[in-house]
């Protein structure tokens, strides 16, 4: 177990999945933020959240994804990004869940914001494969909340 | 080791940063692409999403008419549009949607812009319902005249899509009794040859 936390802790490793996940928020922001009437509109239709949330959610979160994957892909604030896009990745796998669970099909709104003209059990499978891929990227941000050097990269701010 | 409350600092200072600066973007957007402002969005729909539609008509004229509807005319041309109490709003068929189209009921459309202009049902005006100017174009129908009790047909994209349901809460807001909301939406009278127009609303 030793050389697998040794390797897992590595900062060269840790620095990887810092750009890695500082950049996957990035370009997932960016066509949010190019429009948010469509982001409000993927959120609503999630059929979870109320009504007066969807639009401050809709305006604020593609921005914070943008500032945390920034700060974390130039190694500022290691640790309060990846607190944040943590956060973010644990409420996208829990809304997807649901929605999964019901078999209400829902189009994910992560990378994109358009409307899927996909069949219900195509949009179904989209689903469990989003899940998984914020998973991945939880196990990312575990990854990296889990270095207890906290190193950064090279040219950044040192945590801790 | 980072102090606990060192990180709540950050967070907390990441998230005003985020929320200033799309304060600011969304100020800056134009009206496609601005959020409307807050308040205005009906309750989100409750799972499995799609609503239940009201039961279509029979074609023929309604027995069940409600006492302060307008009683059924035998020569009147348009049966299936009567108006009833306590029905704001119905769902009708793509064959319905031809008919109202063919005596001039105004058609609106709640897609996006940029789906209106890439092709709309001839003559329908556009009412984006998550677009910031929404309220205004509402307003403008509104003060056009048109009776709160004559129809008005509503679509969107078809499929699961809800935005004629949003529409229709907010015309219903305002006064409207008479929505007919066209569940196949553009997608159906586009695949079924019937008069389309591309473009922005004159």
């Amino acid at each position: 177990m030793k050389p697998l936390k040794a390797f897992l802790c590595h900062p060269w490793l840790t620095q990887r999945a810092q750009f890695l996940l500082g950049g996957l928020f990035i370009l997932a922001a960016w066509p949010k933020l190019m429009d948010p009437p469509g982001f409000a509109k993927a959120l609503w239709a999630y059929s979870l959240f109320p009504a007066w949330s969807i639009l401050p959610l809709a305006l604020v979160l593609p921005w914070l994804e943008l500032v945390c994957g920034a700060m974390l892909a130039l190694g500022l604030w290691v640790k309060a990004a990846t607190a944040w896009l943590g956060l973010l990745l644990l409420g996208f796998t829990l809304a997807l869940s649901i929605n999964l669970a019901r078999r209400h099909p829902v189009d994910c709104g992560c990378f994109n914001v358009g409307i899927s003209p996909s069949s219900t059990e195509e949009r179904l499978r989209d689903m469990r494969l989003a899940i998984l891929r914020d998973l991945g990227m939880l196990a990312l941000a575990a990854l990296i909340l889990a270095n207890p050097g906290g190193k950064a990269i090279p040219g950044g701010r040192q945590q801790g | 080791m980072q102090s606990t409350p060192r990180l709540i600092l950050q967070m907390a200072t990441l998230l005003v940063v985020a929320f200033l600066v799309s304060v600011w973007s969304n100020a800056l957007s134009g009206p496609s692409r601005r959020l409307a402002p807050l308040g205005v969005l009906p309750k989100a729909a409750p799972p499995p999403a799609m609503p239940t539609p009201n039961p279509i008509p029979d074609p023929t004229p309604s027995q069940h008419a409600a006492p302060e509807a307008p009683a059924p005319s035998v020569a009147k041309p348009t049966p299936r549009f009567e108006w009833k109490a306590g029905e704001p709003s119905r769902e009708i068929s793509s064959q319905e949607a031809a008919e109202a189209f063919r005596q001039g009921i105004p058609f609106l459309d709640a897609r996006r812009t940029e789906d209106y202009q890439a092709g709309h049902i001839r003559g329908a005006l556009a009412m984006p319902v998550w677009e910031a100017d929404m309220d205004e174009r509402l307003t403008r129908f509104d003060a056009s005249g048109h009776p709160l009790k004559s129809p008005v047909v509503l679509y969107c994209s078809g499929g699961d899509c809800q935005d004629s349901e949003l529409l229709a809460s907010k015309l219903v807001a305002l006064g409207y009794r008479h929505l007919l909301i066209y569940r196949g939406g553009y997608p159906d009278w586009a695949t079924k040859g019937r008069p389309i127009h591309r473009g922005a609303q004159p």
